[in-house]
Parts: C-alpha cells; sequence; structure tokens
C-alpha cells in the first residue's frame, strides 16, 4: 500500500514538472542552412524502475549517471525564417507519468514530416528496463546494464552491451547486437541481422528477407528467415534454423534442426539429435570426436549427403538412396554393406554399424549421392 | 523377248563396263542398225550422269556389311540341302527373332547388374565406379579393341580445385560465373562477398548490379548492396539502387537504398545542403511517394524532396 501511494505521488509531482517545462517556447537557433530547436529535461526515477519512451525519430539511449533521466530533443528543418521554422517545428507533447513502477515518457513532435528529430535519453544505471517505441527512425543503445524492449516502425536497431535481455522489432531495417547477457529475441520485417556474443538463447526472425549471422550463443538459437543466409558460429544450445531460400552454417551446437528449401546445409555437431533437410542442395554433417550424439536425420531432396564420422564413434548408419539410373553410396568404412538396389526397385541401401553401433544415422538422398567419410 | 528389250536391258551394264566382251559385241552390233536403241542408250547416259552429281559419300561400314552379306550368301549357297525338321521350322517362325533379341538383351542387362557384387573389384557397374573414382561416369560407347579386348568411351563429371588470386582473369571468369548461377544462392551469397572486395574493377561491379537487381534471393541482394556502398555516386550505382528503391519487394533493401540515395543531402554547412540531388533522383523520390507504403521509406523520401526544394507529387 504505501509503495503504491509513493508511486501515485512520484507520478503527480513529474507531470506537474513537465507541464510547467511544457510552456516554455523552446529556443530555435540557426544552424548553417537550418533551424535547429531542441528542448531537453531530467526527472528522478525509483530504484529498479522501468522507463518508457513512446516518440517518433532517432533515438539515442546511452548510460547516465546519478539517479535522473535526462533527455534532449533535437529537431532541424529548412525554413526561410524563423517564424516559418516555429511553424514546421510545431512544439510537441511531453509527459512523463508513472503506473506501477513503470515511468512512461511521452515526446511526440507535433511537427511536418519533413523535420529530422532526433532524441537522447540518459539512463542511470538504476533503472531495469529501458522501453522504447518509435514510430520511424532508428534506435541506438550504445550501452546498459539492464533490460531492453525496443520497437520502430522503420529504422535500424543497434546495440552495444546489453546486461540484461533483449527484443526488439523493426518495421524494415538491419538488427545489430553486440553483446547481450540475457536472452534476445528480435523480428525484422526485412535487412540483415547479427549478433556477435549473446550470454543466453537467441531468437531472431527475419519476415522478408535477410540475412542472419549469430557468431557466439550460450543457450539454444532460433533463427528463420524467408529468404537469406543463417549462420551459426558456436552454439551452448541446440540450433533450429529455417530459410526458404539459402544455405544454413553451423559451427557447433548441441543439436541442429534446420531446413533449407535452396542451399547447402553445413553443420558440425557435439551432441544431440541432427535433423537437418535440404530440399535442393547439400548436406555436409561432421560429427565431432567425442560427440554424443543422438538419433538423427539428414535428408536431402536434389543434393549429396556427406558426413564426416570419427573412427572411434559409435554409430548406426542407414542410408538409403532413391535416385534414378545409377544411385550411389561411397563409403569409407567396410562395416558399412551396401546392396545396389534391386532389378527396377529402388533404393539403394547402405547399412551397419560403426564400433559396435550406438544412435541410429538416418540418411536419405532422393537424387544424389551420399558419402561417409572417415574423418 | 525381242533382240531390242535384250540389249535395252543390257544397256546399264554397257555403261558401267560391266559386260563380257562377246556381249557388248553383240550390243554394238544391234545398236549400229537399230536408232530407238541408240536413243535409248543417250537417255541412259543421261540418266547416269545425273546420278554421277548426285553422289554421296557411303558410309565405311557399308563395305563391311556387304561383304559380310556376300559371305553369307555364299555359305548359304554351299549349304548341302536337308530335309527340313519341326525344330528349324519352330526356329523359323517370324516372332521368335524379336523375342530372342530382347532374352538375350534381358540377360545382358542382368548379368552386367549382377556381376559387380558378386565378383567384388571387378571393376564395373556401380560398386567398380565408387570404388574407382567418386566422379560420377556414364558409358557413352563401347568399340572391340585390338586381342579380344574393348574400348570404352566415359562421360565423366570430376571435381576440380582451382586456385589462385582474385586478379587472375581465370579465377574471376569463374567467381563471375558463379555469382550467376540459379541453382544455388549460398553460391551466390559467397561470392558476391568474395567479389565485393574488388567491387573498383568495372566489370565486377556490373555484377554485383546485376544482383542487386536481379537475384531472387534477399540475402544476396543486401549483400551485393554492402559491395556497392562505396561507389554509391556512380551514376550506375544510383541507377541500380533508385531500382530498388522502386521496386523491391523487401523494405529492408528499400530502407537501405534511401539510405545510400540520400547520405550527405542536407548534410552541407552555410547556406548550401550539401550533396544536390539530380532531377532523375528526384523524379525516382517523387515516384516513390505515389505508392511507398513503408512509412519510414516515406518520410525519409518526403524529408528530402523539402531539402531539394521540390514538390511531393509528380503531375
Amino acid at each position: 500500500m504505501k509503495l503504491r501511494i509513493a508511486n501515485l505521488l512520484m507520478a503527480t509531482a513529474v507531470v506537474v514538472v513537465v507541464q510547467k517545462a511544457s510552456a516554455q517556447e523552446a529556443p530555435v537557433v540557426r544552424e548553417g542552412a537550418y533551424w535547429v530547436g531542441s528542448i531537453g529535461d531530467s526527472f528522478g526515477i525509483a530504484p529498479q524502475a522501468r522507463l518508457q519512451v513512446n516518440t517518433r525519430g532517432n533515438v539515442t539511449v546511452r548510460r547516465e549517471a546519478g539517479d535522473q533521466v535526462t533527455y534532449r530533443v533535437r529537431q532541424r528543418v529548412r525554413a526561410a525564417n524563423e517564424d516559418q521554422a516555429r511553424t514546421l517545428l510545431g512544439g510537441g507533447v511531453r509527459q512523463v507519468s508513472s503506473v506501477r513502477g513503470r515511468v512512461v515518457l511521452e515526446l511526440q513532435p507535433i511537427s511536418a514530416g519533413i523535420v529530422k528529430t532526433d532524441i537522447e535519453i540518459g539512463v542511470p544505471t538504476q533503472v531495469s528496463t529501458v522501453i522504447i517505441q518509435t514510430d520511424l527512425g532508428g534506435i541506438d543503445v550504445a550501452e546498459f546494464d539492464g533490460a531492453v524492449q525496443l520497437r520502430t516502425g522503420g529504422g535500424d536497431i543497434q546495440l552495444g552491451k546489453i546486461g540484461g535481455t533483449v527484443q526488439c522489432f523493426s518495421g524494415a531495417g538491419e538488427v545489430i547486437i553486440e553483446r547481450a547477457g540475457g536472452a534476445i529475441n528480435c523480428t525484422t520485417a526485412g535487412g540483415n541481422m547479427a549478433v556477435r556474443d549473446a550470454g543466453s538463447s537467441v531468437a531472431l526472425s527475419n519476415q522478408m528477407g535477410g540475412n542472419i549471422r549469430v557468431d557466439k550463443a550460450a543457450g539454444e538459437v532460433r533463427a528463420h528467415s524467408a529468404q537469406g543466409m543463417i549462420e551459426v558460429g558456436q552454439a551452448g544450445g541446440a540450433v533450429f534454423a529455417d530459410t526458404q531460400g539459402g544455405f544454413i552454417q553451423v559451427g557447433s551446437a548441441r543439436g541442429v534442426q534446420a531446413e533449407s528449401m535452396a542451399g547447402t546445409v553445413r553443420v558440425k555437431n557435439d551432441e544431440g539429435p541432427m535433423n537437418l533437410a535440404a530440399m535442393a542442395g547439400n548436406i555436409l554433417a561432421e560429427l565431432l570426436n567425442g560427440a554424443r550424439m543422438q538419433d538423427s536425420s539428414l535428408v536431402a531432396g536434389t543434393g549429396d549427403i556427406t558426413v564426416l564420422i570419427p573412427s572411434n564413434l559409435a554409430v548406426s548408419v542407414i542410408a538409403r538412396n532413391s535416385t534414378g539410373g545409377t544411385p550411389r553410396i561411397v563409403s569409407d568404412f567396410p562395416e558399412i554393406r551396401v546392396t545396389p538396389s534391386k532389378f527396377f526397385q529402388a533404393p539403394m541401401v547402405g547399412q551397419g554399424s560403426l564400433n559396435g553401433g550406438g544412435p541410429v544415422l538416418n540418411l536419405n538422398v532422393s537424387s544424389g549421392v551420399i558419402y561417409l567419410r572417415r574423418k | 523377248m525381242n533382240t531390242c528389250e535384250k540389249v535395252r536391258k543390257q544397256l546399264s551394264m554397257l555403261l558401267y563396263g560391266e559386260l563380257s566382251f562377246d556381249e557388248e559385241e553383240t550390243v554394238d552390233a544391234h545398236l549400229e542398225g537399230c536408232a530407238e536403241c541408240r536413243t535409248a542408250l543417250e537417255r541412259e547416259r543421261v540418266l547416269h550422269a545425273a546420278f554421277d552429281q548426285a553422289e554421296i559419300e557411303a558410309p565405311a561400314s557399308v563395305l563391311w556389311e556387304s561383304r559380310q552379306n556376300l559371305q553369307r550368301q555364299i555359305a548359304a549357297e554351299h549349304t548341302p540341302i536337308h530335309r527340313v525338321s519341326w525344330w528349324d521350322r519352330f526356329l523359323d517362325t517370324a516372332w521368335l527373332k524379336p523375342v530372342g533379341g530382347l532374352a538375350l538383351l534381358t540377360i545382358g542387362f542382368m548379368a552386367a547388374r549382377l556381376a559387380p557384387s558378386l565378383v567384388p573389384g571387378l571393376g564395373l557397374g556401380v560398386t567398380g565406379m565408387s570404388l574407382m573414382d567418386p566422379g560420377a561416369q556414364r558409358v557413352r560407347s563401347v568399340e572391340p579393341g585390338p586381342n579380344g579386348g574393348v574400348q570404352i568411351v566415359l562421360d565423366e563429371t570430376r571435381q576440380r580445385t582451382v586456385s589462385g588470386g582474385l586478379d587472375d582473369q581465370n579465377i574471376r571468369v569463374l567467381l563471375l560465373s558463379a555469382a550467376k548461377d540459379p541453382s544455388d544462392p549460398g553460391l551466390r551469397y559467397e561470392t558476391v562477398g568474395i567479389l565485393n572486395d574488388r567491387a573498383q574493377a568495372a566489370e565486377v561491379r556490373d555484377t554485383l548490379i546485376y544482383a542487386l537487381e536481379h537475384d531472387e534471393n534477399a540475402g544476396v541482394r543486401l549483400k551485393a548492396m554492402d559491395g556497392l556502398k562505396p561507389f554509391v555516386r556512380q551514376p550506375e550505382v544510383r541507377k541500380a539502387l533508385s531500382g530498388v528503391l522502386l521496386s523491391d519487394g523487401n523494405p529492408g533493401m528499400r530502407t537501405q537504398a534511401i539510405d545510400l540515395l540520400t547520405q550527405g543531402v542536407g548534410e552541407g554547412t552555410g547556406n548550401t545542403t550539401g550533396n544536390a540531388l539530380d532531377r532523375d533522383m528526384i523524379g525516382t523520390l517523387q515516384e516513390l511517394m505515389n505508392h511507398e507504403n513503408n512509412a519510414y521509406v516515406r518520410q525519409r523520401g518526403e524529408r528530402v524532396l523539402q531539402l531539394v526544394n521540390a514538390s511531393r507529387d509528380t503531375y
């Protein structure tokens, strides 16, 4: 009860301050060919509070010392004179409110569309979460210890070092994340997506096409691209990847499920199951030394399957090649017996147990060659 | 058969020089006293001349086949006549020969398929090929060779590794070809990524522009756009980016295109607006305003048009 009253009092106090600020006339100055108007202010925020900013324009978030949230709105426009510039800039709405631990800063310029608006937010470290919603424009967060939730109607999202979780959405544009301590869940309608280092799981979705790259993730990785390449360097968990067109490449993972409609699938797997499918493209799977694999399935429509198997790995192999004419299964392992396809009866089958047998590695090719290579 | 009829049947052989001395004497004697047969001889000469002009090159096998036929005929004439048995009549039935041929073909086919598994390392068939060479093989033709051997002509598709620098013309030709390979977007993406480092060369830039404009895969198009960024002032690159802005279905592509096309505009100092836009670019942006549904791209276009004092609308 005490907390709710405190929040209510804080919200009331903040709104009073903002109303006073908005009554002031923003100065407009000439900078080269432009007229520039800028406003800014600050307000206190409780520890562990969540800060939400609703605005329009490019947003930059930086870490601020102390316990004050600072903001600065800078608008720029070409105009014949100061009066015309003021008309075009048009002012805007500034309001701060607080509800149940969430402090909401409304910065809504009422200006012409031709006005370029840049918003800079200084956030103290005691804020647990920053939520940015901008109608149009990029979002740039260089460094923040907590979690971020970002949404833009269109524009690039660039994140530096984020301590907590990351949720983001862009109506159109790139998503680049250098480092995040928590889970990442981001979507863009179109554009490249890249994560350099994730301390937890990663989920990236590209709705209309673009390339996805995850260099390193401590947890599982989920990547979906309507059209584009998917590259995962190192995943501490399983990788789930699918693309309608493009290759999928996984450096190492603990289980992989990958589907490409057109493109090669290249995978190195540490442990866990592999379920790989390439409708039109090759599959190259490398089982690592000491891998603790589980039953796996590799299916290629039009393309070859090549599996690199360590000499000491215990695994049972069933390979089927349904290619018409002269199907081929090329094996470095004498333990795998290849039975030629009978008269008018596909497929050619190769099967056998390596090192006493183990999890089943099921290989199917409709039109291509199966290679079983010794590492 | 009267004399004229008999002589006219021999006229052709006369012209070929195939008549005996006596036959030729007889024909000549008749021709001296018979005008109709002389006329017939002239017609035969004209016909032979026409055939000579239409002479064709007979294949070498004709001689061999003719000799074989001849030997069979001679052998048949020397075969003693004997009574035809029921077995011979059975063998002479018209349907048996094609059926027998089919049976022989089937036996040959089955033998070819079963032989490799029965005799490991025989070096033929599927298993043999996999042992010999991972490259795909296909028998093009088979011919009898000397000493009872055979000569087999194979069609092979072998993988070959070619290495070299990007300045090597052969390497570059292969890369430019791979960048347009319709079957594998991953191959195109990686190739475009390599070519991006050599985009200062006009032919490489042309390939990147082609990928930007025509590649069906958005990931490849985005990669090509990366390589063209340093050349955004080049007219052909601007034209390609304008095309992307107006017609690419991917909003991420259009977002990047408008960012590149308008970069620097309005960044000037003093009373200038920095890099001015040409008339074509202004027209492109005005056209964009008519149909663009992405708010961010629209806003960027609108702002740039205002910066260069151009109207939003076309009429």
